[in-house]
């Protein structure tokens, strides 16, 4: 049986900081918050949204799981949480078996860390109704301190993730022929994620020609030509957590044009990730990355220009204008770099950084892209 | 499929009016794409970069997105009015406040997706739209979408019949020895090379393995002369989800398995005659009793045996529960899974999608032969 050693994350860095919180029990309801505490992936928690997911941790207390009946079994046997009560689909509703569990812990009138920015308004207004004398916090900001220091287990598989990505995407390139479409480089792409490692893909925005212009666009029937920029923004998941790189190849010899910008951003892509060291914030990496686009005489309207990752793709800290969490060894981060003319050309840098007491560590070290790519 | 007319416009309107709703507004992926046709590829990834929709009872609709999604949603998308937002600058909520009020809709009743919108989200526009009425749109839009058009129906069969000829092409070319994961493999490429563009959800276990509802794909299981495999999957084909169940058997079937899997199939069949308008969702589920009951399994017992298939392919009600009492109406759409647990809990599972019509179940998955379960020689 797994014991909360075993775990990928770092639960006694949570029980920690619930011990240290504002509240008396906290409730995770988010399938990467539940993931992360129970160490098991419940995968109908996101394609069956009302097939609810929940594990309440109060203080001084073990974790207790709530899930529906159908996935009982496979959680039991998958995760170090033992304290399981299940609901019977449309015939308990998951919020009141939360109810009782709360009644159990004689936290009625308790101070409650919720997932606000998760729970839906109506099962939010259920517990609410039920419970009229329970106090409820957002409780999204502790999960965040806690899940942005990676464990040990987290960096090698986040590592072999990007690695794992980068090898398909190198190995799709490679293979492009004039006239392939979008959709077929995906295809590859996709085929090559799973033969690399990847449990499931979670993005796949490989695009050519004028497509590159868009950040998200899905693969199309556009068939690649001779001179087009191909750019991938993509990524799998592996135990559940993401990979996310972005590499910028061309079909032909580079002209004068993708030599000049790609060096440009290549050194903005340096100086901002040689500034993820202890003590910078995001917000002075997101200002820094302003002034070094302004002085490349590259257009800069990002709202973001790098961000944290593992259960989600979007984690803090975030290389924002907002961001003041301090960067402290553990922490990883992305760094991404680009230009996008709509609906003409677009290029695109995106890779992993562990910030360590020194110099940052680049994880994505597979596909070197100091220089576009040549098809 | 990009100019179908999927939206029941006609039916969404009874519905609204019959709630009292003004203005109906969605923020999941697949309402969202319902409502305006622009789909979120990282909708469900990116949770916070909230994306709305909305159609008010006049017919008025339109969509409120981050601006750095916004250049791609326009392209799929068919709504009036478009407002962009840009991240961490300004915020979903405060657009689409602004929305509504230029819409002069600032105290209408406004049916929101409440089974989706985050409460943090929901209590900000309570706060910004004080003379609003809220609701849960949650019914009327539940019930518009469960019947479908013409034009939904075609591509639910299309894209299924496409995700049928995947599992087939797969299990082809799988032998004895090679591992679950190995299969799962060859199965998603196979789904791409039928024009999925990514996957909702597969699952693919062996042997013991099924018994579980939804593991990954194992890479150290491998498939061993006597196993049964089920395959569960689901595609995004331009937007519409796939749903369907196969089973596959590694080697030749023995009599038990054989006989168990016929069970399973007939039933299905015959329960499949009960999607008929005007019979409820929950004497389907009856007819799965029955059916088993008079085959030698008695007392089945099972959550659901389906569900209405929903725009990304997941489950939509009415699901076919033995307490939900909605009556059905002709061109519903269902996945009919009456999954048969043999005496140690591996599921037996087929899973195929029809539509009610006034002589039955109209099945809609028909590229494949599934008679008997697929050979993995």
């Amino acid at each position: 049986m797994k014991k909360i050693e075993d775990v990928i994350g770092d639960l006694p860095r949570l029980r920690r900081a619930i011990e240290e919180s504002e509240f008396d029990a906290v409730v995770a309801v988010s399938p990467e918050n539940v993931r992360y505490i129970g160490d098991v992936n419940i995968s109908t928690q996101t394609t069956i949204r009302d097939r609810l997911a929940m594990i309440v941790w109060a203080k001084g207390r073990e974790p207790i799981f709530i899930l529906c009946q159908v996935e009982e079994g496979f959680v039991r046997q998958e995760s170090w949480i033992q304290d399981i009560r299940s609901f019977k689909e449309f015939v308990t509703s998951p919020v009141a078996v939360l109810i009782d569990v709360l009644r159990e812990l004689k936290l009625e009138k308790g101070h409650i860390g919720m997932e606000t920015e998760y729970f839906a308004a109506e099962y939010f207004h259920q517990l609410t109704a039920n419970l009229p004398n329970l106090r409820t916090g957002p409780c999204e900001p502790l999960f965040r301190r806690v899940r942005m220091y990676k464990t040990a287990k987290e960096v090698e598989i986040l590592t072999n993730a990007y690695r794992s990505t980068e090898k398909a995407l190198l190995g799709t390139y490679i293979g492009v022929q004039i006239g392939e479409t979008e959709k077929s480089m995906a295809n590859r792409l996709g085929f090559n994620l799973l033969q690399s490692g990847a449990d499931d893909l979670a993005f796949m925005h490989i695009n050519a020609g004028p497509n590159t212009g868009f950040p998200h666009m899905a693969p199309s029937s556009y068939q690649v030509k001779k001179g087009d920029i191909v750019k991938a923004d993509c990524g799998g998941f592996y135990s559940e957590y993401y990979s996310n790189i972005g590499r910028t190849a061309k079909v032909g010899k580079l002209d004068d044009e993708d030599i000049s910008y790609w060096k440009r951003l290549r050194e903005i892509h340096h100086g901002i990730s040689d500034m993820l060291r202890p003590g910078n914030t995001g917000r002075q990496l997101f200002e820094e990355a302003g002034r070094l686009h302004e002085k490349a005489g590259i257009p800069f309207p990002f709202a973001h220009n790098g961000h944290s990752i593992g259960l989600q793709v979007h984690e803090h800290p975030l290389i924002s204008p907002h961001e003041d969490i301090v960067y402290r060894p553990g922490m990883v981060s992305t760094v991404e770099t680009r230009v996008r003319w709509v609906g003409k050309k677009g290029y695109h840098i995106e890779d992993l950084y562990l910030i360590t007491d020194g110099a940052p560590v680049l994880l994505s070290d597979f596909f070197d892209n100091e220089e576009i790519f040549v098809i | 499929m990009a100019n179908a007319k999927v939206r029941n416009d006609d039916r969404l309107s009874r519905e609204l009016a019959a709630d009292g709703i003004d203005v109906l507004v969605v923020f999941s992926m697949e309402n969202v794409f319902y409502l305006s046709g622009a789909l979120f590829a990282l909708q469900d990834m990116l949770r916070d970069r909230l994306a709305a929709a909305g159609l008010a009872r006049d017919g008025r609709d339109f969509l409120v997105a981050a601006t750095n999604e916004m250049s791609v949603a326009r392209k799929g998308a068919h709504v009036a009015e478009y407002r962009g937002y840009q991240e961490f600058r300004s915020t979903a909520v405060d657009e689409l406040v602004q929305l509504l009020k230029d819409m002069g809709l600032a105290d209408a009743t406004i049916g929101l997706e409440m089974r989706y919108l985050m409460a943090e989200y929901y209590e900000q526009l309570r706060e910004l739209l004080p003379r609003a009425r809220f609701v849960g749109g949650d019914r009327a839009l539940e019930v518009a979408r469960s019947i479908k058009t013409p034009d939904h129906i075609e591509i639910i069969g299309h894209t299924n019949r496409l995700t049928e000829r995947a599992v087939a092409d797969a299990v082809a070319a799988t032998r004895p020895g090679d591992t679950e994961k190995a299969l799962a493999i060859r199965m998603i490429n196979a789904m791409y090379e039928q024009g999925a563009d990514t996957l909702r959800h597969f699952v693919v276990t062996a042997g013991d393995n099924a018994m579980h509802a939804h593991p990954y794909p194992s890479a150290e299981k491998n498939l061993e002369l006597g196993d049964i495999i089920r395959i569960d999957i689901g595609g995004l084909f331009g937007g519409y989800g796939t749903d369907i169940a196969r089973m596959a058997i590694v080697g030749e079937a023995s009599e038990d398995q054989a006989r168990r899997y016929r069970i399973l199939r007939d039933t299905q069949r015959e329960i499949a005659t009960r999607f008929v308008p005007g019979v409820r969702a929950r004497e389907v589920f009856e007819a799965a009793v029955e059916g088993y009951a008079s085959r030698g399994v008695p007392g089945y017992k099972r959550d659901h045996v389906g569900h209405s298939l929903s725009i990304l392919g997941g489950h939509d009600n009415p699901m076919l529960h033995p307490s939900n009492e909605t009556v059905l109406e002709e061109n519903m759409v269902f996945a009919l899974e009456p999954i048969l647990p043999d005496p140690d809990g591996r599921r037996y599972t087929l899973e195929d999608i029809f539509v009610v019509t006034p002589e039955g179940g109209r099945l809609l998955t028909t590229a494949t032969d599934t008679t008997e379960m697929f050979g993995v020689r």
